[in-house]
């Protein structure tokens, strides 16, 4: 079972922080501060596989983490998920964000917050890993993205209306007109 | 293959190379993974090798924990199985008086008990050890400044017991005993000490005896003693100050006797004669209750837990003593459940567990987890003619050495340990009366070296017999109560100690606070410099000032910023500024003015340019100036732009023959707009520029007009600046004038010069453009005449136009995008012609009044309010293609989607 997903940069600052068991809020922040300290000492060749610290579990627990650029992303994990497994789940995870975001950066992370959770729930529920097909990961986030337009509806975009009924040629729409064929009255016969 | 470790060693040595290359590697996980596959690996050959290089590693370990590890494995590995592998225990000794010359190490009881060990079992080292450990002694002094617990300190109480039983070995006891009497031993912990009194003693009798012949020495060794030994009666451990008292009186009874002549000698070695074994652990347990006393019985009342103490009274604190199990029956003062008991409510609570639906059934993993932890010696590791000490090998295992499930365990424990120490230390015990298991084991030899045996008898009560077995602490191997051993009373170990939290110190940049002139704001909270949030904003400042007192145009509007925070290193404009009233229509001194300029001037140019920092486009020019208000200082002053103008001025252009009040400022017409305004309507001889901002207090937006003279030779005057109102946007006239009257400006233009003026707007509706129709009406004057005329314009308020920025940090950034309440998004692209990201960042803060919450390398998040509240983000992105990916999130869905598109308008048109 995963117990926590953490995103953080090169200096510590949390970008973002999933939990699957309930900490209060400041054991949330010393949990990231402890594993910051512990993964940012790590050379870029080591292992990424770690203890974890007293304050997540103990020693059942191992961190699991991937260094890129300018973030860590690192997830704690009890003994029954398989480290290379759950490296390849970061690995899948970064992939679809970049996907989903060009370039995703640090930025993104904050601004789309709520996307990137329904990414996240995608691949991983309530500790446990359901997806880790990324074009199928895609796939839903896609749909989902489709929805929220769809019922946005014309509120959300009034210049898309607007333009819209400017290119309403209502002049050719009236000639456009078809009538019903009447039956002509000069054609009755007395 | 830790775990095939336990079950087939042979198959793990196979691998042997590799792990010792592991020993080696960079990575402190794969070291500490070889260090626990070290145990299966060694024999008698390569232990000397691997302890070699784990002391080498230890040199070099970064992290004391890491040391810590290093030293306990060694130590472990050594020990194992009676010591099977260490052929040269010499060599052995000596690795220990190494280890502790080790700083900052926890494990000094480790490292002593061993040193008690190896000197009690392995006979024929014990003269090498006794030299070593007076070595120990003498360089007590480097000791004595590590006095924590567990610290090395506690290697100076095995090295006293040690010359203390063996000092046979010994050639000068005089000295030594000089040596533990010191006056620097008082620093050490309380049981040490009480340890170098009792071996001083013990010390004394051995010379006692040695020099029997010598009355002289003897007399002098005594009043040595008796001179120094009194220090130790002050001491605050109560054990130090017992034994010192009875040392001392021992000592000036002695005196006594030796005045007499009489030989003392023999009485007093009579007192330490006979070796002192290890006790079993069980052996306590196994002492035969001896008959007509009853355990169980209560002695006296229930309440008067006394009795006990009386007990202990009873039994003599004498040296002599015949057997172990004399005197020290144990009393339990509650009865413990009895066997059957146990049974039965194990049973019962089995049933309960079954019939319970929702009670899920423990794991069976295994329970201790001591395996990972290579600090516990788990009772697995050792066979099963195990080494019992009384003198525990782990820092505290004396749980295993007592076996007590009652409640009243710590106090029965504390007892027997107190027992068990002045039994070892105390009684003489006479060696024909125990049974003694002698086990010899004996190495195999590969070179014909010294070999040692290693004593592992241990003595017991009589009749009693080795129950090993039981060493599994009694308890069944599925009884879920196991996981309940807990050991508290092991130190912490250093990934089980929490990080101390401590301020982050940041040289934070010298924020060239004095740049009022350019608009940078700088946030009051320290950041790191990377991610630097200072965003710039270039907040426009108008000072308004009226020319002339006229009242009819006294909409002074306070401007004033309150969400920004400013830094206060400003000080130096706004004291001056502060000098001067904040109202009125006081003339304006322009001295200060052009003093405050020059040093804005100066400031500005001094400053180091932060890279987050928009700096406004208009510092070349010459009439916009921007000066950023603190939120907390009072009103500033308004002043005459036009006298800032100057600042950058040389000449004045004069104004032909007429010469009015108003004309003493003429500006030069600049070559181009500022880039704060745009033009709203222009013809051949005049052309109207307009800028805004939004004033938070008053709730409008104030634009500033610029009217520009492009012409030679007309003058305009009588200037009135009407609008049309529309339900959105009111012009904001004097309550005393109609309601479309419009605003008539007090001043003249001259040819080939600009003014401005300032009216003010209020604006209902933020969250769509606004458009106004007005115009502009003048009379001109040139040397042809004078006439009438009007230009007419429209004026176009943006969204953007009407935003404020927001000067948040990220964390509150975070907080506003992930709030619930609704926030739209609106995104869409756009490519500009620059490609200088920062750039584009300065225009668009500056044209569409936003501010950079933080930036890292093309992607940058910006924020701004509108006048309603609603919140503004951005999320700005350069793709490789020079194209913007421009995301917003807002309360309002038309306002971001209009806001949006106004700044793709912007990039697009840069």
């Amino acid at each position: 079972m995963i117990k926590a997903i953490l995103v953080f940069n090169n200096h510590g600052k949390p970008r973002m922080m999933k939990f699957y068991q309930y900490y209060a809020e400041d054991m949330q922040q010393q949990i990231v501060r402890e594993t910051f300290h512990l993964v940012s000492k790590r050379d870029d060749s080591v292992c990424n596989f770690l203890e974890g610290g007293t304050l997540i579990g103990g020693s059942d627990f191992k961190i699991i983490y991937r260094h890129y650029a300018t973030l860590y992303f690192v997830f704690c994990v009890d003994s029954s998920e398989s480290e290379l497994g759950i490296l390849d789940l970061i690995q899948v995870f970064v992939e679809t964000l970049d996907k989903c975001f060009e370039n995703v950066c640090e930025l993104d992370l904050i601004f789309h917050v709520d996307k990137v959770h329904y990414i996240l729930s995608e691949m991983v529920m309530g500790g446990m890993v359901l997806e880790t097909n990324m074009t199928e990961i895609l796939t839903r986030v896609n749909e989902q993205d489709k929805i929220e337009k769809e019922e946005a509806g014309i509120t959300a975009a009034p210049a898309r209306a607007v333009s819209a009924v400017k290119e309403m040629n209502l002049p050719q729409k009236i000639k456009d007109i078809k009538l019903p064929e009447l039956p002509s009255i000069g054609g009755l016969k007395f | 293959m830790s775990k095939i470790l336990k079950t087939h060693p042979k198959s793990v040595q196979s691998h042997k190379d590799l792990v010792l290359q592991c020993l080696d590697d960079r990575d402190e996980s794969i070291r500490l993974r070889a260090l626990d596959l070290l145990y299966g690996m060694v024999n008698k050959k390569n232990l000397m090798e691997i302890v070699k290089k784990l002391m080498i590693h230890m040199d070099r370990a970064e992290g004391s924990y890491y040391r810590d590890e290093l030293l306990s494995k060694i130590i472990h590995i050594c020990s194992q199985g009676n010591y099977q592998h260490v052929t040269n225990f010499q060599w052995y000794v000596t690795i220990l008086v190494e280890l502790t010359r080790i700083e900052g190490t926890r494990h000094g009881n480790l490292i002593s008990s061993q040193m008690l060990d190896v000197a009690i079992r392995v006979s024929a080292i014990r003269e090498f050890a006794v030299s070593q450990m007076k070595n120990l002694l003498e360089n007590a002094h480097i000791f004595a400044n590590n006095c924590q617990r567990n610290g090395i300190c506690e290697v100076l109480s095995a090295a006293a017991w040690i010359c203390g039983e063996f000092s046979d070995y010994i050639e000068d006891i005089p000295a030594t005993i000089e040596t533990m009497l010191k006056p620097k031993v008082t620093i050490l912990p309380g049981h040490i000490q009480s340890m170098f009194v009792q071996n001083i003693l013990k010390l004394f009798a051995r010379s006692v005896d040695k020099e029997s012949g010598d009355p002289e020495e003897i007399s002098k060794l005594i009043e040595i003693l008796l001179e120094k030994l009194p220090l130790f009666i002050q001491s605050s451990d109560l054990e130090v100050q017992e034994r010192a008292c009875s040392s001392i009186q021992l000592l000036k009874y002695l005196q006594k006797i030796h005045n007499k002549n009489v030989d003392i000698g023999p009485e007093i070695s009579v007192l330490f004669s006979g070796t002192l074994n290890p006790v079993a652990p069980k052996a306590q347990k196994k002492v035969p209750v001896p008959d007509g006393l009853n355990l169980d019985k209560w002695i006296n009342e229930p309440i008067s837990s006394s009795s006990e103490d009386d007990e202990e009274c009873k039994k003599p604190a004498t040296f002599f003593s015949s057997s172990i199990e004399a005197t020290f029956p144990s009393k339990k003062k509650m009865p413990e459940p009895t066997e059957e008991e146990l049974a039965r409510r194990r049973e019962e609570r089995l049933q309960e567990q079954e019939n319970n639906p929702y009670y899920l059934a423990g794991s069976t993993k295994s329970p201790k987890k001591k395996t990972s932890m290579p600090m516990s010696q788990s009772t697995d590791d050792i066979p099963v003619a195990a080494i019992e000490l009384d003198v525990p090998l782990q820092i505290s295992s004396s749980k295993s050495l007592f076996n007590i499930k009652s409640s009243d365990k710590y106090l029965i424990e504390a007892r027997e340990e107190e027992r068990r120490a002045i039994e070892k230390k105390n009684k003489k015990r006479l060696s024909k009366k125990s049974k003694k298991k002698k086990n010899h084991y004996s190495d195999e030899e590969i070179e014909p070296s010294v070999q040692h045996s290693v004593n592992v008898a241990f003595d017991m009560p009589e009749g009693a017999t080795l129950s090993d077995e039981d060493a599994a602490d009694n308890k069944a191997v599925d009884d879920p109560h196991r996981m309940l051993d807990i050991n508290l009373d092991e130190p912490l170990k250093e990934n089980e100690v929490l990080p101390v939290r401590r301020h982050r110190i940041v040289d934070s940049i010298p924020n060239d606070s004095a740049d009022i002139p350019d608009g940078k704001k700088k946030k009051k909270k320290k950041k790191s410099k990377a991610e630097s949030d200072k965003p710039a904003k270039t907040e426009k400042k108008k000072k308004k000032k009226k020319k002339s007192a006229s009242t009819e145009s006294n909409l002074l509007v306070e401007e004033d910023v309150t969400i920004d925070i400013q830094n206060h290193e400003s000080i130096p404009c706004e004291e001056e500024t502060l000098s001067l009233p904040t109202q009125g229509n006081k003339p304006k001194d322009d001295l200060i003015t052009s003093k405050i300029d020059d040093q804005n001037d100066m400031n500005f140019w001094l400053s180091n340019d932060n890279e987050q920092e928009v700096k406004p486009a208009e510092q070349n020019y010459t009439e916009t100036i921007e000066v950023t208000k603190k939120s907390e200082k009072p009103k500033k002053k308004k002043k005459d732009e036009k006298k800032k103008k100057r600042r950058k001025q040389s000449d004045y252009e004069i104004a032909d023959g007429i010469t009015t009040p108003s004309m003493e400022r003429v500006e030069f017409l600049s070559p181009k707009p500022p880039s704060d305004v745009l033009l709203v309507a222009s013809n051949d001889l005049i052309k109207i520029y307009m800028g805004t901002k939004v004033n938070r207090q008053s709730n409008s937006v104030s634009a500033k007009l610029l009217l520009q003279n492009s012409s030679e030779r007309t003058t305009f005057k009588d200037m009135e600046f009407t609008v049309i109102d529309t339900t959105n946007i009111k012009l904001l006239r004097e309550p005393s004038n109609g309601n479309h009257e419009g605003i008539k400006f007090p001043f003249v233009l001259q040819p080939l010069s600009e003014r401005e003026a300032f009216v003010n707007f209020s604006i209902s509706n933020v969250v769509k453009p606004q458009k106004l129709k007005g115009s502009l009406s003048y009379i001109t004057k040139s040397s042809e005449g004078s006439s009438l005329e009007k230009l007419d314009f429209k004026l176009k308020f943006d969204c953007s136009m009407l935003l404020i920025p927001g000067n948040i940090d990220s964390a509150a950034f975070s907080n506003i995008l992930a709030s619930t309440d609704s926030m739209v998004k609106h995104s869409s692209e756009c490519s500009s012609k620059k490609s200088d990201f920062n750039q584009i960042l300065k225009d668009i803060c500056l044209r569409a009044r936003f501010s950079i919450v933080e930036k890292i390398d093309a992607t940058a998040s910006l924020y701004a309010t509108s006048m309603e509240g609603h919140h503004v983000c951005l999320l700005i992105k350069q793709m490789g293609n020079s194209s913007l990916v421009i995301d917003g999130k807002s309360n309002d869905s038309s306002l971001i989607s209009n806001v949006v598109s106004e700044i793709c308008s912007i990039v697009s048109q840069m």
